[in-house]
Parts: structure tokens; C-alpha cells; sequence
């Protein structure tokens, strides 16, 4: 093609973009990039007012203690704020938050339709920015259901801003059973509870005339095993919280205990034992039939699955005290993964693949620790007189275990960083924690 | 993408006309995602419906369970082999929310745009200097130069401007790493490169919204980039920059560097 064509083609403006490029000859141009290789690490200043409408105070009360918990937020103190009465239909005055200090607002309106269901309008901005972060392809996102589910959806909209400010997917629209401890030392009764990841809801499962140990959920489900106790012997149940279902496992020769669900739900992994040796089994829970996995004169237990479903971690003192082996999910050889001083207990994969929590007891002291699958990495997270049993939120981030101290048995929480650790929000007294996964 | 000097007369044309569509398309681009100082509208919204499915009543949904029929009294060891290979089912933790699609007009602004890359002219505040430019590669023939300040990358094509532009980098680096709010701990934000472009008024206020250029897929990425633009806008206005060099310093590209960072 000649040129003068092209140039006929290219039509006038792109000739004028060249006339003006050939006339502004050997000027000086400068393009600046900067690297910037550091920042603030700290909690990200979020401001969520109340939500207007019905309950929406309540509702933003329940989500600004579900992002101060997790520790990746600093809510920002509502006396500060300087605006006030916001809604989904107006812009925030973002100067206004950008003036307190909030990086991010969540704004949000609580309604009930015509069908007196209770409906929650909520949008995302970054405040300094003065725009909207969507929250679906929309912009903003909208939760209905009945409106004495509101928890629920405070806890649907912290997941999602959660989710949208870190990256990582949310854990609070969760539940927690765990084993509720009441009664005097002497006569404790141990009953299996449930309630929301903060604490809220909390009820009994079952009416504390066995002792209960060890419940478990599904990671698919909401499902849980556990081990029941009674002076007849030991059993697995399955029990479907949605429906108050629960069956038996079977009757097993010797005490069964430490059941697991494997990651897709279809079988349970547990330990046998009979006569001082304990060995690992599954069970594939369509056929009911089951495996042995291990066949060694050492105490093999707590087994857990990969969240693949092809592996299993479990601890075994056949080296001489408990320490953390994995193997194959159909058996076979094991390999040992944790080499440190101390006694390795109740190894739990992290549903993201990523670590194995594991309790560590050493020194006269119980950790909380997680490391890589392979060994490596190993990080104490907590430690204390007495603690023990982790269980993993859906999201990989945080485990939640209990502390025993002369006040009794107490669940905590701890992210994997170790830095944010608490009590878990329930003030009485409980044990063996099970994270759910999110609800649907 | 300059002219090569070598090329003779006769075969620059073809070289003129291909840049002249290059330019052009660059200048749509731009026109068409520069991101201009509009007011924001607000956009709709998606409606999720959660499932109800209340808990039973839970305190008497359960009465002490009776052990049930047993499949297996005495579990005989079974020979590993007999487990079928398990297949394997990545369960990710699945995010609850299912919004029944209700898309509504989207706002005007809230996207951020891939703009196209200008190379502004010293001497010329006009737009078309954005497209006027080329891209040009850091290094290249300035051995002698006076270095940029540390962390800051200056090119420049010609003049004495490096002190002005090393000292403007400096400035505008040491904000935003005061107002780059990051955790190393989320595993996205650790790893994650964000570039991101913005133009300045002359009194230093941010003229537009800054615009993420290497935006990746998914959660991490779409949080790394928000988290960058924050930076960015919680750092401006920049009023201690030399107003008679403004035209070496109106537009940036700041790389949040995320492995930098979490060193």
C-alpha cells in the first residue's frame, strides 16, 4: 500500500496526530515509574455506619465485630463519624471519611418487602478514591430471607467484604459445635452444642446422658461425626444438624474414636483400638464397608484428611512419641513429617491445602502450631498451660481450639499469622471445637 | 516505537503511516478509557436470596441415639489395595452467596481501565501528548547521568530535568509507601506486582481516577489493585512538587510491589 493511500485511509484526524508529532521535534519527554517496595502493615481503617432501616443497626453491629475479630480491619469508632443518616441511593460524602481516616465504608439498608421478607441493599466504597468497589457485576448486592435470619445476612455481607478487601474468601457465615461443659468438676456434664462462629445461637444437640468427644463437620455439608461414650462401649455417629438425623456407624470391636470425614464427605476415617494398639480405618459410608490403613504395634490415631482427598495425616508413636505422618489415603507407607522436640497430636489439613494444624505439647506446655505438608515451615501460633484440638474456619485463616485453666475449658481462636489470637466469642464453658463449612 | 534514523526517505512513509494508525489507536484508547473527572453514578445491585433451611428443632431433635444396626462386628483387616484410588475432588471452601443474576446498569466510573500508555511531552498540556510519545525503556545510553532517588525510575529523553524528576519520585514513593495499607499474610497481596497510573493537576491534586494497568484475575488480584489505588488516592494531593517542572511530573506509574514489601 503506498502511502499517500494510507494516509487517505487514515482520514484527518490521525494525519493530524502526525503533523502535530512531526512538528513538536526533539522535545524532552519524561515518563516517571516508581517502585514502591514498602508499606504499612496494619489492619485496613473500614467504617461501616448503620445500615438504615429495620435491624440495620444490629446488622452493622454484627458485621463490625465479625472484621474486627478476623484482625485484617480496624472498624473505625462511630462517634468519629462526621456524616451521618447514609443510604444506597445517595454517594457518601467521601471526604468526610476520608477525613477520619477510613480507607474503606460499607453502606447498607435494610428493607422488608411486601412478603415481609427482610431485604439488605449493601455497596462498598474505597473512600479516599471516591468510588464504588463492586460488589457483584452490579455494583452493589442485595440479601433477602426471613427477617429473623438478619444474623445471617450480616454475616453474607462481612464474607463479602471481607472477600472484596482481602482476597481471600470470607468464614463468617459459619457455625461451631463443640462440646458444652457444665456441672462441677466431679460431675461434669459434656453436652454437643452448636452455635454462630460469633457466638450467637447457641443450642444443645444432644442431652448430655453420654459423654460426647471429638465432633467433626463435613467440609460439604452440614454434617458432623462424633464419638459417643458410654459405659457400653464407644461409637461413631453421623449426625445431619439441618434435620436432626443421626445414625451409628456400627458396632465396632474395641473402642473406636477420632473420626474424620474425608474432604468429599463419602467416607469417615477413625481409629480402633484393641488391646493397647490403635490402628487407622475407613470407612466408605455409601457401602459401609471398611479398610484398614495401618497395621503397626504403634498407637496410630487422629487421622485427617487432604483436601484433595488422597492423602492422610495422622500422629503415631512408632518412633518412639507422637509425631505426624502422612500416607496415602487407601494406606500403605508413611512418611514422617515433623522432626522438633515435643509430642505431636491431633494433626487437622487446612481445607486450603496449604498447612497442617497440629497440637504440640513440649516442655511441660501445649502450642497450637500449623506446618507445611511437607514438614517444613513449622509455626507455634499459641501456647499455654493446657491447649489442644484445632480446628480449621473454611477459609484457612483461622483455627479455633481449647484452653483449659482452673476457670475450665475455654475455645480460642488464632489466625495463622499468630498474631490475632482471642477467646472465641462464647462465655461458658466448651471444648473440642468443629468449624462448619459456610453455609449455603 | 520511534523512528528508526537509518531509514532512508523513501521507506520512512510506510513506517510514518503505521505509526500515524498506531498513534491513532492509542489516541482512541485513551480517549475512550482516560478516565475522566466525572461525577460518579450509582450503580445496580445484585440480589442474592439465602436459603432458608432453619435448623431443626434442635434441643429436641435429638434424644440419646441408640446404636443402630452394625455392619461389622469385628474389623478384620482388609488389604489396603481394596480401596478404590481416591479421585480427587479440590473442595475449596465454596462462596455461599449465589446471586440470582440481576445486573443493572453499571457506574460510570467504578471501572478501572486499562489506559493506554502516554509518554507526555515537556512541553505541551495537552492530550495529544499522550499519544504524541512512545514508551520508552529505563536505561539506554544516560551513563553519566544523575541517578533518580532510590526506588524511582526516571526516563527521560532529553534536557536537564533528571534532579527535578528524581526529586518528584521521591516525593510522590515516600507517600505512597506511607499510605500503602498492606498483609503480607494474604497470600494475594504478598505476591502480587500492581501497576498503577495516574495523571496530577499542577497543584499536585490527582487529576481522574488512578488506573490499575496489569489488572489479573480473581479475588487476590482484584483486592491487590483496590488496596493500590487507595494508596494512591490517600497519598495525593502532592502540592510540594515544583510547579515550574510540572510537565516531568504529571503522570506516573507507581509498581506496588508486593514481594518487595513482604520481604
Amino acid at each position: 500500500m503506498s502511502a499517500p493511500n494510507l494516509f487517505r485511509r487514515l482520514g484527518l484526524a490521525f494525519g493530524l496526530v502526525l503533523a502535530l508529532f512531526a512538528a513538536a521535534p526533539g522535545v524532552a519527554w519524561a515518563q516517571l515509574e516508581v517502585n514502591v517496595n514498602e508499606g504499612v502493615q496494619e489492619p485496613l481503617p473500614i467504617a461501616v455506619p448503620d445500615f438504615a432501616g429495620t435491624q440495620g443497626s444490629a446488622i452493622s453491629q454484627v458485621i463490625t465485630a465479625n472484621l474486627q475479630r478476623s484482625g485484617l480491619f480496624r472498624p473505625i469508632d462511630p462517634a468519629a463519624f462526621i456524616e451521618r443518616n447514609l443510604n444506597v441511593a445517595t454517594l457518601p460524602q467521601f471526604e468526610q471519611w476520608k477525613q477520619i481516616g477510613a480507607q474503606a465504608l460499607v453502606v447498607g439498608q435494610a428493607t422488608v418487602d411486601g412478603d415481609g421478607r427482610l431485604r439488605v441493599d449493601v455497596r462498598l466504597y474505597d473512600t479516599p478514591g471516591g468510588r464504588e468497589i463492586f460488589l457483584s457485576q452490579g455494583g452493589g448486592i442485595q440479601f433477602t430471607a426471613t427477617p429473623d435470619s438478619w444474623r445471617r445476612i450480616a454475616h453474607k455481607v462481612s464474607d463479602i467484604v471481607y472477600e472484596k478487601l482481602t482476597g481471600e474468601p470470607g468464614y463468617f457465615d459459619t457455625r461451631i459445635v463443640f462440646v458444652a461443659e457444665s456441672g462441677s468438676r466431679a460431675k461434669r456434664v459434656k453436652r454437643l452444642a452448636i452455635m454462630d462462629q460469633d457466638g450467637a445461637n447457641p443450642s444443645y444437640l444432644t442431652d448430655g446422658s453420654y459423654i460426647v468427644m471429638t465432633p467433626r463437620f463435613s467440609s460439604t455439608s452440614q454434617e458432623i461425626t462424633y464419638m459417643a461414650l458410654r459405659e457400653s462401649g464407644s461409637s461413631i455417629y453421623l449426625f445431619n444438624i439441618d434435620t436432626g438425623r443421626q445414625e451409628t456407624l456400627g458396632r465396632f470391636t474395641g473402642m473406636v474414636f477420632a473420626p474424620r470425614f474425608s474432604p468429599d464427605g463419602g467416607r469417615v476415617a477413625y481409629s480402633v483400638e484393641r488391646g493397647g494398639n490403635s490402628d487407622v480405618y475407613v470407612m466408605d459410608l455409601r457401602s459401609r464397608a471398611q479398610f484398614r490403613l495401618t497395621s503397626d504395634p504403634a498407637i496410630d490415631t487422629s487421622p485427617s484428611f487432604s483436601p484433595d482427598g488422597s492423602q492422610i495425616v495422622f500422629n503415631s508413636d512408632r518412633g518412639g512419641q507422637p509425631q505426624l505422618y502422612v500416607m496415602s489415603a487407601s494406606g500403605g507407607a508413611a512418611r514422617r513429617i515433623s522432626y522438633g522436640s515435643g509430642r505431636y497430636t491431633t494433626p487437622v489439613w487446612s481445607p486450603r491445602g496449604d498447612y497442617i494444624a497440629f497440637t504440640k505439647q513440649s516442655g511441660g506446655l501445649f502450642s497450637i502450631g500449623i506446618m507445611r505438608p511437607d514438614g517444613s515451615g513449622e509455626r507455634i501460633l499459641s501456647t499455654s498451660g493446657l491447649e489442644e484440638g484445632p480446628t480449621w474456619a473454611p477459609n484457612g485463616r483461622v483455627l479455633m481450639f481449647f484452653r483449659e485453666s482452673s476457670g475450665g475449658a475455654k475455645l480460642w481462636m488464632v489466625d495463622i499469622t499468630g498474631r490475632v489470637s482471642q477467646a472465641a466469642p462464647y462465655p461458658g464453658s466448651g471444648s473440642d471445637p468443629a468449624w462448619s463449612p459456610l453455609l449455603k | 516505537m520511534s523512528f528508526a534514523p537509518a531509514q532512508s526517505r523513501s521507506n520512512l512513509w510506510p513506517a510514518a503511516g503505521a505509526a500515524a494508525l498506531l498513534h491513532g489507536a492509542v489516541l482512541l484508547a485513551g480517549l475512550l478509557v482516560w478516565p475522566a473527572t466525572k461525577p460518579m453514578t450509582i450503580g445496580g445491585v445484585t440480589s442474592v436470596t439465602l436459603v432458608d433451611a432453619p435448623p431443626a428443632e434442635l434441643r429436641d431433635a435429638i434424644a440419646a441415639p441408640e446404636p443402630a444396626e452394625a455392619q461389622s462386628e469385628d474389623p478384620s483387616p482388609e488389604t489396603p489395595a481394596e480401596i478404590a484410588p481416591p479421585t480427587p475432588t479440590p473442595s475449596p471452601p465454596a462462596p455461599a452467596p449465589t446471586p440470582t443474576a440481576k445486573p443493572q446498569p453499571k457506574p460510570a466510573s467504578a471501572k478501572p481501565a486499562t489506559p493506554a500508555k502516554p509518554a507526555p511531552r515537556e512541553d505541551s498540556d495537552s492530550f495529544l501528548d499522550r499519544i504524541a510519545g512512545s514508551t520508552p525503556k529505563p536505561s539506554g545510553g544516560r551513563q553519566g547521568r544523575p541517578r533518580p532517588a532510590q526506588n524511582a525510575v526516571a526516563t527521560t529523553g532529553r534536557g536537564s530535568a533528571d534532579a527535578a524528576l528524581a526529586d518528584a519520585s521521591a516525593v510522590v514513593g515516600e507517600r505512597l509507601r506511607k499510605a500503602w495499607t498492606i498483609d503480607c499474610s494474604l497470600e494475594g497481596m504478598s505476591g502480587v506486582t500492581v501497576k498503577v497510573r495516574f495523571r496530577l493537576n499542577r497543584d499536585g491534586t490527582l487529576s481522574g481516577a488512578p488506573a490499575v494497568t496489569n489488572l489479573g484475575s480473581g479475588a487476590a488480584a482484584q483486592a491487590a489493585a483496590d488496596r493500590a489505588m487507595i494508596a494512591v488516592s490517600r497519598a495525593a494531593p502532592f502540592p510540594e512538587l515544583p510547579k515550574e517542572s510540572y510537565n516531568l511530573w504529571k503522570d506516573f506509574t507507581a509498581n506496588f510491589v508486593g514481594s518487595q514489601a513482604c520481604r
